[in-house]
């Protein structure tokens, strides 16, 4: 059979054309297998451990970072007193014998703090038994965006709005507790029953049990004891000359050490070894004796249905806006929550006035980039800690530890139940003059 | 050029194969496939309930050699091992019906493709069994990513062979192939490619270590959303394509149809995952519908959602494979001592197929 020319030429030609597609398609196939090999190797992650708090060590260094040696002698007494986060160790009797020198029964009530069956329960690889009892319940639960250490910057964490909680300030928004005393176990544990509406903290009513809910409540004061702990010693070493060391009493244990080693450790913790104690002292009462104080009974008019409810939500209104309750500057004429939104939480403080070169050293180094806070937006009826007349009126008593929410010192119960009655009420309130929405203000308001 | 010639000669001579007996292969074929797809289902479910490490021992139940583990204690047993055991006894199921597809082709078919895609098959599902069991041995989320990455690609794999099968079950006649090529060929390659990328993003979203870094994820999160947005855009062109060409794409006209409906489903169910399991995530206060919103966490409303969004990845891949593989011809050639599959003589100006194998 004869092949004319153009029946060649025709051949070559579709068969180079479908040598040149076959080509593509392979470097095609190469991209995605390469991209699939990438991105297993990228996601690849170490074992976790405890992270150094990046905001506080390297506020504490104040330009001049610390030496590896100084870093290190933390990370051993962090380590010594908490374990890790596969095997989570509670200080004891033996890591504090400082203590026993200022209260020989504190030991018993230190004990009581949180239950430690409860710390291995929480601690560790995710797992459960034959029976349904699950472990790693902190990580299998929370991790993810609180992050192993409890920092609030767990993998989901730069996706969230608002950023999840860091526990290592041992500061929580919604309690029971007046000022700046710890949150009692039962707030905490509304918290994970409930929820917060509006955020990225589910409700684990129906995920979790009861008494894994308490286990987590532990493994989360455990965190923040942890936390605020680092956060002290970083202090502790900023105080330091140039090439001092803290001392390793709680690493490498209190008897290995010689008498006259003793003798000086014990002048060293006269010192700091009371603000340590503090920080514990001050979990205990949240557990033992929590201040706190249950609201007085609300006045009649109150209650929607009462004639004169209109002129107490009037009285609230006048405080919103005078100079008494002065509430309109963070949530703007309007309640949209539209006044002052260039202020810093707690958590973000340390990013208060600074310039921009300076938040993104902290950024480099770990930190989430800082966010303003958003004073409570009153018109979409959405209270985050609870919208219960308790729990507002405590909310306006007391204030919003961490936030810049502060306690109404000089208001009168009457006044604050007429500030409840109307921030309820905002809502349903026509907006006078057409102004749906302030334009952003980012002017402090003084 | 004479080896062209009598290359082009020899497509001309060689008939494709209409062989009836592929039908028992493709049956089973096609049985792998369902039995997969529940199988995913499953898997999306021991992630979605965390329920991986519910049972400790593999191969075994609790010591209990896994086909003899007491029902009782796992029927109304606590609900991860429900699901985790569940899981495993599907996979040993897809992977008896594996075994019988072997079989099945060996009996049906002497052709060595056919027959390497069978032994395939079940080599695929073999290291897919492995992969899960090591991953509970050696409590590894990792592995547990690739678990979840190789379980839809043998759901896809399934379903081109049982394309293949179909294809050399029926006459030529039979089966419709497309004329406008090319171009669209392509696309679908980039359709599939780009669907296995998705599943592969979204493994490791899910399966991702808690030590990893926040920016990591966030960067996984765009990736996410950015080739989402491409699939889209790919089966859109696909499906506008085939709809302007009518009768001469008329082969893909159901798979196409079927794959624009699973994307556009799978958005929704994507931005259902990301609220009923994150939240909105632009700041909920000037959005009235979700300031007040909580998020509760493994209700059987978030379960379904985020599982159904792993299960619906799946099965765009499988379509988008299908389709891909329906855009080539597949049929077997007659002639003695070619035991290999070849493009047909009326579409022999066709490029080689995607796997590379050629006449």
């Amino acid at each position: 059979m004869m092949t004319c020319g153009w029946e060649v030429k025709f051949a070559v030609r579709r068969r180079k054309r479908s040598s040149a597609i076959m080509k593509k398609q392979i470097q095609i196939a190469n991209i995605v297998v390469g991209l699939f090999i990438l991105t297993i190797f990228l996601g690849c992650a170490d074992k976790p451990s405890f992270q150094f708090n990046a905001v506080s060590k390297k506020e504490a260094e104040n330009g001049t970072p610390f030496s590896a040696e100084q870093s290190q002698d933390v990370a051993n007494i962090l380590t010594a007193l908490f374990g890790t986060p596969d095997d989570p160790a509670m200080p004891n009797v033996n890591s504090f014998h400082w203590y026993l020198q200022y209260d020989e029964g504190y030991a018993e009530d230190f004990a009581t703090l949180v239950d430690f069956e409860n710390l291995k329960r929480s601690a560790g690889p995710v797992s459960s038994d034959e029976n349904g009892d699950s472990r790693g319940l902190y990580r299998e639960h929370c991790a993810h965006c609180h992050g192993i250490s409890g920092g609030g910057d767990g993998p989901t964490a730069l996706t969230l709005n608002p950023y999840p909680r860091d526990f290592r300030h041992g500061v929580y928004k919604f309690k029971s507790t007046s000022g700046k005393a710890r949150p009692t176990d039962d707030d905490l544990m509304h918290i994970i029953n409930e929820g917060i509406p509006g955020t990225s903290m589910p409700s684990f009513k129906v995920a979790i049990n009861d008494n894994e809910k308490k286990a987590l409540v532990d493994y989360v004061k455990y965190l923040s004891l942890r936390g605020e702990i680092e956060r002290l010693l970083w202090t502790m070493t900023s105080e330091l000359e140039t090439g001092e060391r803290l001392p390793l009493v709680f690493a490498d244990g209190y008897d290995k050490l010689s008498e006259e080693e003793k003798d000086n450790l014990m002048g060293w913790f006269e010192e700091e070894g009371a603000k340590v104690e503090s920080l514990f002292k001050s979990w205990l009462k949240a557990k033992t004796s929590p201040n706190v104080k249950q609201p007085p009974t609300a006045p009649e008019s109150f209650d929607p249905k009462h004639p004169e409810h209109s002129t107490l939500i009037a009285q609230g209104r006048e405080i919103f806006h005078g100079k008494a309750g002065d509430c309109k500057s963070c949530h703007g004429f309007t309640g949209y929550g539209d006044g002052e939104l260039n202020n810093y939480d707690v958590w973000n403080q340390w990013a208060k006035g600074k310039s921009d070169d300076y938040i993104a050293e902290f950024v480099n180094d770990g930190a989430l980039p800082p966010r303003t806070i958003a004073p409570r937006n009153f018109r979409n009826g959405v209270f985050r800690g609870g919208r219960d007349p308790n729990t507002l009126y405590r909310r306006i008593k007391e204030g919003i530890q961490g936030a810049q929410m502060p306690n109404a010192a000089t208001l009168t119960d009457d006044q604050i139940w007429s500030l409840v009655a109307y921030v309820r009420n905002i809502k349903s309130e026509p907006i006078t003059g057409g102004q749906s929405h302030l334009p952003v203000n980012d002017k402090p308001i003084n | 050029m004479s080896t062209l010639d009598e290359r082009i000669r020899s497509l001309e001579e060689s008939a494709p194969l209409p062989s009836a007996n592929l039908k028992r292969p493709f049956r089973w074929a096609v049985l792998l496939g369902c039995v997969t797809f529940p199988l995913i289902w499953a898997g999306g479910l021991v992630t979605s309930t965390d329920a991986g490490m519910a049972v400790p021992d593999w191969p075994n139940t609790y010591g209990y050699n896994m086909f003899s583990y007491p029902f009782e204690s796992w029927f109304f047993g606590p609900w991860d091992l429900f699901i985790e055991h569940g899981h495993r006894l599907l996979g040993s199921t897809a992977g008896l019906v594996a075994i019988m597809l072997v079989i099945s082709t060996f009996r049906n078919s002497k052709n060595a493709c056919l027959r390497w895609m069978s032994v395939f098959a079940l080599l695929l599902v073999i290291l897919q069994g492995l992969l899960g069991g090591v991953r509970v041995l050696a409590a590894d989320r990792i592995l547990a990513m690739v678990h979840g990455c190789v379980g839809p690609a043998f759901f896809a794999f399934s379903a081109a062979f049982a394309t293949v099968l179909y294809q050399n079950s029926r006459s030529v006649s039979a089966v419709s192939q497309p004329t406008r090529r090319t171009k669209l060929q392509t696309l679908t390659i980039c359709l599939t490619a780009g669907s296995f990328l998705q599943l592969v993003l979204g493994a490791n979203m899910r399966h991702i270590e808690e030590s990893a870094s926040f920016h990591w994820f966030r960067l996984l999160v765009l990736l996410h959303v950015l080739f989402a947005t491409v699939v889209l855009l790919l089966t859109v062109v696909i499906f506008i394509i085939r709809r302007a060409n009518g009768k001469q794409l008329e082969s893909i006209r159901g798979t196409s149809f079927l794959v624009t409906l699973f994307v556009i489903a799978q958005y929704v169910l994507g931005v259902g995952t990301w609220i009923t399991k994150y939240h909105w995530p632009f700041g909920s206060d000037q959005f009235g519908v979700f300031a007040g919103l909580l998020t509760l966490d493994k209700s059987i409303v978030q379960t379904s959602i985020v599982t159904g969004h792993v299960a619906m990845g799946s099965l765009i891949l499988m379509t988008s494979t299908v389709m891909m593989m329906q855009m080539f011809s597949w049929q077997i050639t007659n002639q003695p001592n070619k035991d290999k599959m070849i493009e047909t003589p009326t579409n022999r100006d066709m490029q080689v197929s995607s796997l590379g194998v050629q006449a």
